[in-house]
């Protein structure tokens, strides 16, 4: 311990410690003297008033030091208001005598979870961003893709379906991601977005791309035998997949993630739909279809 | 008494000092911006020489995404491009003009050999009332409007050879939410032929592509604005008439019919000039073609688009009187996630789409 002594003739004591070292690192020994010392009750709880406003800020922990105010108000109104069009089936759609579809399962699922109910806020596509901008909505569930140009405004979640272009191929065959395609021929919808992945992928993989009329005739030419692969939009493959004959690549040929939106402020909300996605959504699969179109 | 002398460094310099340290270490070894010039002057060669697209460019920012576009314009083998120039963003205050983009997007269509067709609309705020519609023209206005598409055509002059008078003026939404009026049309068409010639006489002057409509109240019938424009002598202030030629659920080759809307319904058009007494005015279609998107009540099959627009190149060949076939739409420069970015032939990331390649193959062989 050495001493010193204060400009004000008070003295005060410093180990030689690691916090010595630190508090030496602070500039300026008017400012030390000022301060009265690197123990003082002042430079102490400053330091601990830093820390937690440094903490306050790291992304992680904001939910749970400043809920947002959406989430209180589910949690108070018991209500979640989500924005859905339901003209996207088998996602959602309007039978007349109710909304329908794998989005509705999954709502009413993380609703269920947090012992709320849901409110539909059924509008149009175009209309789905200004719904949850303008507050008539909690969050957006309507097969809605990933999309960079909105993240200035809104919080997507993780993604719950891939919708991209898949390869279907026989239940037996040793094809397992696109680089075993070599050699091989994949049947598609000629000018379809799975013609165009599969156009843009082609370079370096050798396989013949074999084109019909409609994703139908694709897949009965695998079916035939008469293609190694078929690539379809995510949605037609999982529903094609079904009776076991044919199965989906894990390797999607494009990526296109549906996503749940959030405003950008609804930290906790956003935290709080993951986290029931990531519970939910086992269950959720196995309701739809099979697992392996989820990545 | 311990004197320890006090330091020169505050906290804050130091941060900023070490913020800068940050800055340049982040910026060493790397390449300045790179500046997109316009290259040496291309040509367009095609065997389909009415064969055009019409672009998107107006919200494009970045010279190299115009430059590229314009160049996958004259890649697939069209000569012409038909673009949108709002009045509101050229003369965003009266009397004060700003073709900066303008003239950017002009200069790198022409340096790539591309003949451009320009369509003016979009009101500026100072020439409409408050509150109103971006597509509210006034009568009192009409004098405006012409006045701007006379400075347009004093500038690009030599440049830019079509200018589309307005756009679908038999739409509610287009004529500034109020009724289709096509005899007020004619008016604004009237004007601004006059003002254009006065300035700029070998300016091409078309009257707006019309969109193709049964009609529905307060929409008009494409077929019963242009007869009525015809009536209202529309036929002598115009060069020629831009027209839209959307094939819907249909083939190319479904004959026309008043009742149906289909893409040879332009030729009804053609017959209505003839019958009138302008058989020599030309037909500039600026926007055509069929939509993929499995969720639009007009769509088709990505097939059945590609075949539908293929066998439209090879209709058109035949109308001598048609001087411009153009696609809508080449590419748009964001994903909307709707219907419409199945009108695109490139994606928003410049990878040719299925149509693109297939029609470039078409004009490349034929």
């Amino acid at each position: 311990m050495k001493r010193y002594v204060s400009h004000n003739g008070s003295f005060t004591y410093v180990g030689k410690s690691i916090l010595e070292k630190v508090s030496g690192l602070w500039p300026g020994d008017q400012s030390r003297r000022e301060w009265g010392g690197p123990f003082s009750a002042r430079k102490v709880w400053l330091a601990v008033g830093l820390v937690a406003g440094i903490l306050s800020l790291w992304p992680p922990l904001r939910p749970w030091i400043r809920p947002d105010g959406t989430w209180r108000q589910i949690q108070a109104s018991g209500v979640i208001r989500i924005a859905i069009d339901p003209g996207n089936p088998p996602f959602s759609e309007d039978t007349g005598s109710g909304l329908q579809g794998w989005d509705i399962t999954l709502g009413q699922q993380l609703a269920g979870l947090w012992g709320v109910k849901v409110q539909w806020v059924v509008v149009g596509f175009d209309g789905l961003y200004d719904a949850l901008r303008a507050g008539q909505a909690d969050m957006i569930l309507s097969s809605l893709p990933y999309d960079a140009l909105h993240t200035e405004e809104v919080a997507f979640s993780h993604p719950y379906f891939q919708a991209g272009q898949r390869l279907l191929v026989p239940a037996a065959s040793p094809v397992n991601g696109l680089r075993d395609l070599q050699g091989k021929s994949v049947a598609v919808e000629w000018g379809s977005a799975a013609d165009a992945g599969l156009r843009r992928i082609r370079q370096g993989k050798g396989f013949e791309i074999q084109r019909f009329m409609s994703p139908a005739e694709a897949v009965v030419a695998v079916l035939e035998g008469k293609a190694d692969g078929a690539a379809v939009d995510g949605v037609t493959a999982l529903l094609i997949s079904q009776d076991g004959k044919l199965r989906i690549v894990k390797e999607a040929i494009t990526d296109e993630p549906y996503v749940i939106a959030v405003g950008r402020e609804d930290d906790r909300l956003l935290l709080e739909v993951n986290r029931a996605l990531d519970r939910v959504l086992p269950q959720w699969q196995k309701r739809t279809a099979d697992t392996c179109c989820i990545q | 008494m311990l004197r320890v002398p006090p330091s020169r460094h505050t906290v804050g310099g130091q941060l900023a000092l070490l913020v800068l340290v940050i800055i340049c270490w982040g910026m060493v070894g790397r390449d300045p911006l790179p500046v997109t010039t316009l290259g040496p002057p291309q040509e367009v060669y095609t065997s389909y020489p009415s064969l055009g697209v019409h672009t998107r460019l107006t919200d494009e920012v970045e010279p190299r995404k115009i430059k590229r576009t314009l160049q996958m314009v004259r890649e697939l083998g069209a000569s012409w491009v038909v673009e949108y120039f709002p009045w509101a963003y050229a003369e965003p205050e009266a009397g004060r003009y700003d073709f900066t983009h303008a003239d950017l997007l002009v200069n790198h269509a022409l340096q790539q050999g591309l003949k451009v067709i320009a369509r003016i609309d979009y009101v500026p705020a100072w020439a409409r009332p408050a509150d109103s519609t971006v597509r509210l023209l006034p009568e009192e206005a009409y004098q405006r409007y012409a006045a701007f598409v006379a400075v347009f055509a004093h500038h690009f002059r030599g440049r830019v050879n079509y200018i589309v008078v307005w756009n679908e003026p038999n739409l509610v939404f287009e004529w500034g939410m109020r009724p289709a009026d096509p005899e007020a049309y004619t008016r604004l068409l009237a004007q601004s032929y006059k003002a254009i010639k006065a300035v700029a006489p070998e300016t091409q002057v078309l009257a707006a592509g019309l969109a193709p409509t049964e009609g529905d109240g307060a929409n008009m019938s494409d077929l019963e604005f242009l007869k009525r424009m015809i009536m209202a002598g529309g036929g002598q202030w115009m060069d020629g008439l831009a027209a839209h030629a959307y094939g819907r659920t249909v083939p190319a080759t479904e004959p026309p019919d008043a009742g149906r809307i289909n893409f040879r319904r332009v030729e009804l058009y053609h017959d209505m000039l003839v019958r009138a007494g302008y058989e020599g005015l030309p037909l500039y279609i600026t926007e055509s073609g069929w939509n993929d998107n499995q969720h639009w009540v007009w769509a088709v099959s990505p097939a059945q688009r590609i075949q539908y627009t293929l066998s439209a190149l090879q209709v058109a060949r035949d109308w001598p009187w048609c001087r411009v076939l153009a696609v809508w739409v080449l590419r748009l420069p964001w994903r909307t996630y709707t219907f419409q970015d199945n009108f695109t032939m490139v994606d928003t990331d410049f990878e040719p789409l299925p149509l693109y390649l297939e029609v470039q193959k078409w004009v490349g062989e034929k």
